[in-house]
């Protein structure tokens, strides 16, 4: 797994390349989580080069859904690829998230 | 680590052990990778079975030993005429697949937990599922279509 994070315009951008399962998925959410500590409370996962993902990476997008909401903060997820979409939606996790076809409309509704 | 047999033209026999131990993961992502020079399949049906695997061996790690000491988790996967079975065997506790009950994915979200999220995987990825306490082991026997039904134009990814 890669992660990519750049700020634009005070909003964190983590593009994630590859995969998130059980190993990859603690250092993931230990990128967020330092970038919530240092008061960035919105967030943009580009996952337009995630291959897989299992329930350890739906985990930490839950928590941080969950945290960022408390912190009235906003957390949008673009870009898709089919399989992961599939994950999300057997998750139930459609309803909980914001999901963006790209960037550009991610960046606008955030 | 792992022992693959091509007994004959679609008939395939992969064998690994695993310790309780998430590191172990990255030996089921090599058996993935060798089922895949060895049977015919798209990319799709491969990520569904590494999810698959992982989420079985997540959930052993995580939940199958009280103790702190080092069990061995055994795999096989099989492949004839189009049927993948996975079968995994581990001396934790008892623990059965089949009576495990579906998450509540409608719920609020303040409300919404993580646990069974792995194991409802599973269960959507697969076409069977039998389970056997035997000798102090857990047995889960899986069954998996390999054929492509609705994923065709998933094909590619």
């Amino acid at each position: 797994m890669e992660i990519i994070q750049e700020n634009v315009n005070g909003v964190e951008i983590f593009s994630v390349k590859g995969s998130l399962d059980s190993n990859t998925s603690l250092e993931f959410e230990s990128r967020i989580y330092s970038t919530l500590e240092n008061g960035q409370k919105r967030l943009v996962l580009n996952l337009e080069n995630l291959e897989y993902i299992s329930s350890a990476g739906i985990r930490v997008m839950l928590k941080t859904t969950k945290d960022l909401k408390r912190m009235d903060g906003n957390i949008i997820l673009c870009s898709l690829q089919d399989y992961v979409k599939e994950v999300f939606d057997i998750a139930g996790f459609d309803g909980y998230l914001s999901i963006e076809k790209n960037l550009d409309e991610a960046l606008q509704k955030i | 680590m792992g022992v693959i047999r091509v007994k004959a033209m679609g008939k395939v026999k992969l064998s690994i052990t695993l310790k309780n131990r998430l590191a172990d993961l990255d030996k089921i992502k090599t058996a993935v990778l060798k089922l895949s020079g060895a049977i015919d399949c798209t990319r799709r049906k491969l990520k569904e079975i590494d999810l698959i695997l992982e989420e079985l061996f997540a959930n052993v790690v995580h939940h199958g030993f009280k103790d702190n000491r080092e069990h061995d988790i055994d795999i096989s996967l099989s492949c004839d005429d189009g049927i993948l079975e996975i079968r995994m065997e581990d001396d934790g506790e008892p623990f059965d697949i089949t009576a495990s009950p579906a998450p509540d994915t409608r719920c609020a979200l303040d409300k919404r937990g993580i646990g069974g999220l792995g194991i409802h995987f599973v269960k959507h990825f697969i076409d069977d599922c039998k389970y056997y306490r035997k000798k102090n082991k857990n047995i889960i026997v899986l069954k998996k279509n390999m054929a492509e039904k609705t994923h065709k134009k998933n094909d590619s990814k």
